[in-house]
């Protein structure tokens, strides 16, 4: 073992009272006299200390439910439980008749799928038990207390927990679940007395998964080989994941080799986060905080359809594009079993103005920087931005999205993101025509600058490398390039576009210029670098009281003016749109801003409704208490969050 | 089961026997915030953070009770309702001082939250052999069967890998805490 942990074994021996008096008195002497030696034992001590306290909470939260249950207090509450328990009972037996579809499994007697046998005693004959099932995402999609084949995928030993949307309480197991596909007998979570009203047993088998999950962000999955890492870029926000080789590790452990599947998704505002189910509240000093969020991601590894983890000590980094630069922003990680958000890290947008600055102005040479993820140099002359980029020899595709962002914002030939019309040309006709030789270009307004080519290597209208060197200048009159051809309208005739390409001695490009400002100036500001060293959901966030906070305990109405009825399963989304984020609430109650620009989703009984801020507001709510909604169905509008996102208006 | 005995449930790593004993003095601190102006979810947070303070005095070798359990914790749920009351402008109805023999921290003391963090940053793996080791004070023979590590000595050097992690990161945090402090 090297010294260092030698070192820290000592000093646990002498924190837990292991050493024998000669060597707690050498110790303590040691003490006295090395400073850093006293720094690193306090630490240590707190650390220890830190462990229990962090092991204690989660604890008594995961254990809560079972107190309270043993509670013997009374007349009133023991009715009050027993009226559970009958409630819970017949939700269980509704619930197993809809996942069973009256299929009686014999090895499963335990939990039969008829009235009789639906009430489930464990060996203590404590009544009645809910089940479910932790899926991979931790969120609770079902109640199954018949796993069969309607069962996902999980992990052994893991505690089974159920969050009530509505009232926000968890119920949890008692003890880990060993086998989570065969459930025996014994097995049991006793039941919490806040979920009495939640007869989400037997009303579940009501959501139609179809119509929710248009209100879902899918993922997307890139396969890379563990043994050998790999990057990706997102299509939604071209943030750039980068998984080192070697750091993914199964549940025992063992790093694994071969193919695995990332799956990854992102919310970026609050229509793709209304009804995500992840909380958007962070609770701290004993008050409650709102997110307003730049951007939520979540990111998962698989093999073979098994969860994997990341090493210990490792990390995977992501260039994240966030939504826009926020003041006090930080980085957060959820805790997928207990649901609550810890603080990472500060975000520091700093670092990307002073590349921004490098490129458009001049600087002094000898430096090296960052720009679009590749090492570029600036030379010992004054101002000349040079570099070179190659394509892995092996012919491995990596950073396509990269290059061709070097070889758009370089070259300026090319719309920002879009295809010439593929009546006239592709992108490999376009290609063949860059070659050496001197191009001008304009950088930013009132600056312009040579751009050389050196060098360029296409291979199946793809440019494979690309040596290039662009001048820098200050304060060049434009006067000169008037007479070039231009491309001033963004909506460019193809055959025009074509043209200028023959011009290859001198052109000008005012809207490509532009184009790639732009670009450079989303690129630069909002591009974060993250570490995550696990796997999971992440959030760039800032926290924000609630601005007179008010508590709405609402009725709906349709356009028709009848009731709407809220199922128990229902979901309230409140977005407040002067924030990017959104709430979810159980369908009795939730909480908003007097002063916020509010829209409130309900998604009940297979129906999404939606009240605009426009109609919200003329409830004039600045005070607690029960309001009507009068909501529209919007349900054949919406078919994915891009609908929500337009009507919304986001 | 006397105090002595929970006192030394808490620190002999037999934690749930010891909670289920605490948790008997749930049902009065639940009466008593919802009959002063709580609901159940608050009784049950205002109970947990009284739980955990209690804890983290309780494991302190020299700590010592003067009156039973129950007091102490119906005591500290008082104050820190009280001072949930207080936070949300709402008007106190009672009277409570804070308890002398149990130390609360004050919210000005976020120089430890990074703690918080820090642990969180380790990983599950590291995580688990951790708590099983200072929480649930299992010896490291059975850490390394239970984990399925090759031996004791490989089972200790991760342990100490952890702590060295966290022993880096800790020294980070507190040197960017005391930036900010300055």
């Amino acid at each position: 073992m090297r010294s260092e942990l030698k070192n820290i074994e000592l000093i646990e021996n002498y924190l837990l009272g292991n050493l024998n008096n000669d060597q707690k008195k050498s110790f303590e002497f040691e003490l006295q006299n090395n400073l850093r030696l006293k720094e690193e034992v306090d630490t240590q001590k707190k650390l220890m200390l830190g462990l229990s306290l962090l092991a204690f909470t989660n604890d008594i939260k995961a254990y809560h439910p079972e107190f309270i249950a043993q509670e013997g207090t009374g007349g009133k509450f023991k009715w009050f439980l027993n009226s559970l328990l009958v409630i819970v009972v017949t939700g269980i037996t509704s619930l197993v008749i809809f996942f069973n579809g009256g299929n009686k499994n014999e090895k499963n007697n335990s939990y039969k799928n008829d009235q009789n046998s639906s009430q489930i005693t464990d060996k203590n004959n404590n009544q009645d038990v809910l089940l479910a099932i932790n899926d991979s995402n931790s969120q609770v999609k079902y109640l199954n207390a018949n796993h069969g084949s309607n069962s996902q995928s999980i992990g052994n030993n893991q505690l089974l927990s159920l969050t009530n949307k509505r009232s926000k309480t968890t119920l949890s197991s008692s003890k880990a679940i060993k086998n989570p596909t065969v459930m025996e007998p014994g097995d049991y979570i006793p039941v919490q007395d806040t979920i009495v009203n939640d007869s989400l047993l037997s009303d579940r088998n009501k959501i139609n998964e179809d119509i929710f999950n248009r209100l879902q962000v899918p993922f997307e999955e890139v396969k890379i080989q563990a043994h050998l890492g790999g990057n990706f870029i997102t299509k939604k926000s071209k943030s750039k994941f980068t998984i080192p080789a070697g750091i993914l590790q199964n549940t025992n452990g063992e790093t694994v080799n071969g193919e695995v599947t990332i799956k990854y998704r992102e919310w970026r505002n609050a229509a793709e986060m209304a009804f995500c189910q992840i909380p958007m509240t962070h609770h701290e000093n004993g008050e409650d905080f709102n997110f307003n969020s730049a951007g939520m991601f979540e990111i998962r590894a698989y093999q073979n359809g098994k969860e994997l983890e990341i090493s210990p000590e490792k990390t995977i980094s992501v260039e994240f594009k966030v939504t826009e630069k926020l003041d006090s922003c930080y980085f957060w990680s959820l805790n997928d079993k207990t649901q609550k958000w810890t603080k990472l890290d500060t975000l520091n947008y700093s670092n990307n103005n002073a590349m921004r600055k490098n490129v458009v102005d001049m600087y002094d040479g000898g430096r090296y920087f960052r720009l679009f993820g590749r090492k570029l140099s600036i030379g010992p002359r004054t101002g000349v931005l040079t570099g070179s980029i190659k394509d892995n020899k092996q012919g491995e595709e990596k950073n396509m999205s990269d290059k061709y962002y070097i070889s758009k914002r370089v070259l300026f030939f090319f719309y920002k993101n879009q295809k010439i019309s593929p009546n006239y040309i592709d992108t490999g006709y376009v290609y063949s025509y860059l070659k050496r030789g001197t191009y001008k270009a304009e950088l930013k307004d009132g600056k312009y600058s040579d751009m050389i080519v050196n060098k360029v290597r296409i291979k199946k209208n793809k440019v494979t490398e690309l040596d290039f060197t662009i001048d820098l200048k200050k304060n060049q009159k434009n006067a000169d390039y008037k007479t070039d051809y231009s491309l001033r309208h963004t909506n460019i005739n193809s055959q025009q576009f074509i043209s200028s390409l023959y011009n290859d001695s001198i052109y000008y490009n005012d809207y490509m210029s532009k184009a790639y400002a732009e670009q450079m100036h989303n690129q630069s500001l909002l591009f974060q670098t993250l570490h995550c060293n696990k796997f999971g959901v992440y959030n760039c966030d800032q926290i924000k009281r609630i601005n007179q906070p008010v508590s709405v305990r609402p009725s709906f109405t349709n356009s028709s003016n009848d009731e709407i009825k809220p199922a128990s399963t229902s979901i309230v989304s409140m977005i407040d749109l002067k924030r990017n984020a959104a709430f979810s609430f159980g369908a009795k109650e939730f909480t908003c801003s007097a002063n916020g620009k509010n829209v409130v989703l309900l998604f009940s009984e297979n129906k999404i409704y939606a009240i605009q801020n426009k109609e919200f507001s003329e409830l004039k709510i600045n005070k607690s208490g029960k309001y009507n909604l009068k909501m529209e169905d919007i349900t054949d509008s919406i078919h994915s969050t891009k609908d929500l996102e337009k009507y919304l208006g986001l | 089961m006397g105090n002595d005995q929970i006192l030394l449930q808490l620190r002999n790593g037999k934690q749930k026997d010891a909670i289920a004993e605490l948790y008997k003095s749930f049902p009065s601190v639940r009466h008593f915030i919802r009959s002063h102006g709580g609901n159940d979810d608050e009784a049950k947070d205002i109970f947990q953070d009284a739980l955990i303070i209690f804890y983290k005095n309780a494991i302190q070798p020299e700590f010592k009770l003067t009156a039973s359990i129950n007091t102490y914790l119906f005591s500290v749920s008082k104050y820190l309702w009280k001072d949930e009351l207080k936070k949300k402008n709402r008007i106190v109805h009672f009277e409570v001082e804070k308890p002398e023999e149990i130390y609360i921290p004050q919210h000005s003391e976020e120089k430890y939250q990074w703690m918080d963090k820090i642990l969180h940053s380790l990983g599950e793996k590291c995580m688990e052999i951790l708590q099983l080791f200072y929480y649930k004070k299992q010896s490291m023979d059975e850490i390394a069967q239970q984990l399925g590590y090759k031996n004791v000595d490989t089972a200790k050097t991760q342990k100490y890998k952890c702590i060295e992690r966290a022993k880096i990161m800790a020294n980070e945090f507190s040197v960017e805490f005391l930036k900010n402090e300055l």
